[in-house]
C-alpha cells in the first residue's frame, strides 16, 4: 500500500515532466511528505470534515488522495460542500521557467556524396525492341542494343547477362559529348566458339 | 567541362519505409554525369512526434524537413528538377527557380516522331517521345504551367535523351542510397 501510493505519485510527477516538456520543474516529493502522504487512511465512508479539528485534518486530507479510487465523487463532493468554506483568490500567471530554448521539429542531418556517386556506373537497358529498323551485319543477328553512350568517354563496360544491361563507367573529367549506340550480334554461321561481337553505330 | 551548354538535370527522390524516410537530389550534365549529390540520413519520426503532427506529419517530413533542406543544399543549381513523386510538384513549383516535372516511363509502343506530345486526361499530363527508339515518357507539369514553359521542357527532354538515359539516374540513386546504408559509400 505504501510504495503503492508512493509509485502512483511518481508516475504522476513522471506524467506532468512529461506534458510540460522541460518548462517546469516537477519535483518528487521530500521523502518527510512521502511518508505522511503514506499514512493509512483513518476512514473509507464519507467524510465530514467539520468533525475533525487541525490535528486531525492534515492526515484526513492527506488520506484522501489515497483514497481518491475508492470515493465516489458525488458523496466526495457533498461532504466537501458542507463543511468546506471555498474562496476565490486571482489565478496569478507565471511565464514558465525554461532554460535554454526549446526547439521543435525535425532536423535532418544532409549528407555530401557527389564524389563517391561519379564512381558508380550507369545503367543501359536493352532498345531492341523499340527499332523500327534493325541495322543489318551479314551473317549476324542483332540481339541487344545498348544507348545512348559517350564512346570516347566510356571507361568500361559490363553485360548483366542475367538482366541483359550494360553497365558503364565514364571519364568524369572527359569532354566527350558525341553519343553512340553500342550494338551486340549474334554470328549465325558459326555455333560455337566467339559468336557474339560488339559494334558501334552512330547515335540515334 | 559541361559539354552541353552548362544545362543540368535535376533528380528528386524521396523514400519512405515502414516508419522511414529519406531523401535524395541527384544533379547531372546532360551526359549523366553527376555534379552534385546529396542526401538525408534516414528519418524515423517518434511516436511523441507522431501524435505532435498528426496526419501533417507525413507532408511535414517530406516537404519541409526532406525536400526544402535538400534543396538548399545542392550547390548545382539544374536547369530542371525531374521528381518521380507527382505530389512533389506543388511544394517544387513555390519553392524552385527553375522548371520542375513529374516522369515517369510507359509501356505505350513509341509515338511517331520525337518531340510529339499527346495530351492525356489527366491535368498536365503528356505522353512525349524523347527520343526515337525507347517507349514514349509520362510527363506531368505543375497545374497552371503555359504551353510554351512545357514545350521548353521538353526541348530539354529531348536534348538529354540525345546523351543519355532519362529515368536512369532515379535507379541510380536507389543504388547509392543502398549503398550507404550497407555503409559501403561514406564520403
Amino acid at each position: 500500500m505504501k510504495r503503492g501510493f508512493v509509485g502512483r505519485l511518481e508516475e504522476i510527477r513522471e506524467n506532468l515532466s512529461r506534458l510540460f516538456a522541460g518548462r517546469i520543474r516537477v519535483r518528487s516529493l521530500p521523502s518527510r511528505w512521502a511518508k505522511v502522504a503514506s499514512l493509512t487512511p483513518v476512514r473509507r465512508d464519507t467524510i465530514n470534515v467539520e468533525r475533525l479539528d487541525n490535528r486531525q485534518n492534515t492526515p484526513v486530507m492527506r488520506s484522501l488522495a489515497a483514497e481518491w479510487r475508492h470515493i465516489h465523487p458525488r458523496r466526495m463532493n457533498l461532504a466537501l460542500a458542507g463543511s468546506v468554506k471555498i474562496r476565490s483568490a486571482p489565478l496569478e500567471v507565471h511565464p514558465p521557467l525554461t532554460k535554454g530554448s526549446l526547439s521543435f521539429g525535425i532536423s535532418p542531418t544532409i549528407k555530401n556524396a557527389t564524389e563517391r556517386m561519379k564512381f558508380l556506373p550507369q545503367v543501359r537497358g536493352n532498345r531492341v525492341r523499340y527499332l523500327k529498323e534493325r541495322p543489318f551485319v551479314e551473317g549476324s543477328g542483332l540481339i541487344a542494343l545498348f544507348s545512348p553512350i559517350i564512346k570516347d568517354a566510356l571507361l568500361r563496360e559490363v553485360l548483366e547477362r542475367e538482366r541483359g544491361v550494360l553497365f558503364i563507367w565514364y571519364d568524369v573529367s572527359s569532354d566527350a559529348a558525341l553519343p553512340y549506340m553500342l550494338a551486340l550480334f549474334r554470328r549465325l554461321d558459326v555455333s560455337q566458339g566467339d559468336i557474339f561481337s560488339w559494334r558501334w553505330l552512330p547515335g540515334a | 567541362m559541361n559539354p552541353q551548354k552548362g544545362l543540368a538535370l535535376g533528380y528528386l527522390r524521396l523514400i519512405e519505409e515502414r516508419n522511414l524516410f529519406q531523401g535524395a537530389a541527384l544533379v547531372t550534365d546532360l551526359r549523366g554525369i553527376p555534379l552534385d549529390f546529396r542526401y538525408t540520413e534516414p528519418i524515423s519520426p517518434t511516436r511523441l512526434e507522431r501524435i505532435l503532427y498528426g496526419d501533417a506529419l507525413h507532408v511535414y517530413i517530406r516537404e519541409e524537413v526532406i525536400l526544402e533542406n535538400l534543396l538548399k543544399a545542392v550547390e548545382v543549381k539544374p536547369s530542371l528538377w525531374i521528381c518521380n513523386d507527382r505530389e512533389l510538384l506543388k511544394f517544387l513549383k513555390e519553392h524552385v527557380a527553375c522548371p520542375s516535372i513529374f516522369l515517369e516511363s510507359t509501356s505505350y509502343s513509341p509515338l511517331d516522331a520525337v518531340g510529339e506530345m499527346a495530351p492525356q486526361p489527366e491535368s498536365g499530363a503528356y505522353l512525349v517521345q524523347a527520343d526515337p527508339i525507347s517507349a514514349p515518357l509520362k510527363l506531368i507539369v505543375p497545374v497552371d504551367t503555359g504551353e510554351d514553359a512545357v514545350k521548353s521542357v521538353v526541348s530539354i527532354l529531348i536534348e538529354a535523351a540525345a546523351s543519355m538515359e532519362i529515368l536512369e539516374p532515379f535507379a541510380r540513386i536507389k543504388r547509392a542510397l543502398e549503398a550507404v546504408a550497407a555503409g559501403e559509400m561514406t564520403e
